[in-house]
């Protein structure tokens, strides 16, 4: 059902195509003009050129899009589960059948290898699509009964109301659908805000379900997230705020939705650590680590970020790796043996670099990748491995990128501070893993 | 993580405050699998089941039999 496969240089005619035409923000059922002049610009991360811009929201777009999206809301959450069904699994034919250009959208935009998409992460998002449409029809809640005497309770599921989706730059699609197809399939309506720089394919994702949803079911507006994410978690019409995106950005929009008494989700940063013992068929470990660090430029925050090797077996862990990054071709997205495409942005990049600049002088790293050079004209590449390989104890903030920490126990106690300003809770103290038994960890 | 002794992983999983942890195998999604942050990664769950109930409430309609 698909066309033919686009070329690279046809791939970014038609991104900048789509880009040129989209104009302001969709709203109840088109595409309307911001009430902001302000325009935010996009680039090609492969390339660094200008693909296009977006409207810089304002709170009054915001306005128009979650007071369209409340006025919706009752007749589509009294449409029954298999009719919002339905709608929701042609959303997912539409996409299947316009694949070359969604592919053509994420991997122009968000800077994304082709055969990342192609091969993984937009049969995923069809697959995601579908899983929603169908599994939205089996909620259940507690029986109803007579839990009291002369009393009969009935428990109903029902939709929040008015959803605002938030979505960050790593997997701009993914995220979206993973936000406003479960919100559509229990009866709510939904608002969704694109990362500043990966706007485009949600933009089509909408264009392509506005033809089939009624107006105001769904809605996008881009913006900044401290105008536009913050008008949307502020909001008091809207029910619940769905973010995923930094620690910092989740804070604020935590404590919007606390002022509002509204309800907020939210999937924030991670650093996440690999743990290797020595009895690992390590082959194999050495081939899911890389990929895993690697995959999308490492800017992924279940990346494998922080490596605790039993000692044993710590040199042979990192001169596989070692060995296993050079197999990753650094390159432009859109050439199809890419493997490690450009980091998202360029501010991405300087973060990336500040981040490697500021790790302790003890530090190991692998960097992926880079003992490829890359082609000339990479724009925002990540770092080569010409930086000096370095062992560390610390457990450092991490910025989304394609390296790896390591931490061997150079003593009899492992120390693992509990990243400061980071997502996940690592145990607070950890005895090295030795072959004799597990680790004595201790949790919270 | 990564270990051949089933034993350690059931222990060490068990230890870790984590939402999501790999045996064997890492970055394996699928839209009926849920995906939740622990701690300082979040509030709340994506994908799955669990997933949809982020979206929803539960309205307790209680009639009384008698009248």
């Amino acid at each position: 059902m698909n066309t033919t496969p686009m070329t690279a240089t046809e791939q970014r005619a038609y991104a900048r195509v789509f880009a040129v035409q989209i104009a302001g923000n969709f709203i109840d059922g088109c595409w309307r003009a911001s009430a902001s002049a302000d325009t935010i610009e996009v680039f090609d991360p492969s390339t660094g050129e200008r693909l296009g811009e977006v409207a810089s929201s304002s709170a009054k777009d915001v306005d128009a899009a979650v007071t369209s999206a409340r006025a919706a809301q009752k007749a589509w959450a009294a449409a029954t589960p298999a009719e919002r069904s339905q709608a929701l699994f042609k959303i997912a034919d539409s996409v299947e059948a316009h694949f070359e250009q969604m592919l053509a959208m994420e991997a122009v935009d968000a800077g994304k290898p082709v055969s990342a998409v192609r091969d993984d992460e937009l049969p995923g998002c069809l697959d995601a699509m579908r899983y929603f449409a169908g599994a939205g029809r089996t909620l259940s809640a507690q029986a109803g009964g007579d839990y009291l005497g002369g009393i009969t309770s009935v428990m109903r599921r029902e939709p929040l109301g008015v959803v605002a989706g938030i979505t960050p730059w790593n997997y701009p699609l993914l995220q979206a659908v993973a936000k406003i197809f479960p919100a559509l399939a229990v009866g709510n309506t939904v608002v969704i805000k694109p990362a500043e720089t990966t706007p485009y394919s949600t933009a089509l994702l909408v264009q392509l379900a506005g033809a089939i949803l009624p107006p105001g079911v769904l809605n996008l507006v881009f913006g900044a997230g401290a105008v536009v994410g913050a008008a949307l978690s502020h909001h008091p019409d809207v029910d619940v705020v769905s973010f995923t995106g930094s620690i910092d950005t989740g804070r604020k929009v935590g404590m919007a939705a606390a002022d509002g008494v509204k309800k907020a989700v939210m999937e924030l940063g991670g650093n996440s650590p690999v743990l290797v013992f020595a009895d690992a068929d390590l082959s194999s470990a050495l081939d899911v680590i890389a990929a895993g660090g690697l995959y999308n430029a490492g800017q992924e925050c279940m990346s494998a970020t922080r490596l605790i090797v039993e000692r044993a077996i710590f040199d042979d862990v990192v001169d596989g790796l070692k060995e296993r990054c050079q197999r990753y071709l650094v390159g432009d997205a859109l050439d199809p043996k890419t493997m490690v495409g450009p980091l998202n942005s360029r501010a991405q990049l300087l973060r990336v670099v500040a981040k490697l600049d500021n790790l302790p002088a003890s530090a190991t790293v692998v960097l992926g990748g880079g003992l490829t050079p890359p082609p000339a004209g990479i724009s925002f590449r990540p770092p080569s491995s010409s930086t000096s390989i370095r062992t560390t104890r610390s457990s450092p903030k991490r910025s989304s990128g394609p390296y790896s920490v390591f931490n061997a126990s150079p003593t009899k106690t492992m120390r693992l501070s509990r990243p400061t300003e980071h997502a996940t809770d690592w145990p607070h103290q950890c005895s090295p893993p030795t072959s004799a038994g597990p680790p004595a960890c201790r949790t919270r | 993580m990564f270990t051949s002794n089933v034993g350690r992983a059931t222990r060490v999983q068990n230890a870790l405050n984590f939402g999501t942890v790999w045996v064997n195998n890492h970055l394996v999604f699928g839209p009926d699998l849920p995906v939740s942050g622990f701690g300082l990664s979040g509030i709340g769950t994506e994908n799955a089941l669990a997933g949809f109930i982020e979206f929803t409430r539960v309205k307790h309609v209680m009639i009384d039999s008698r009248v």
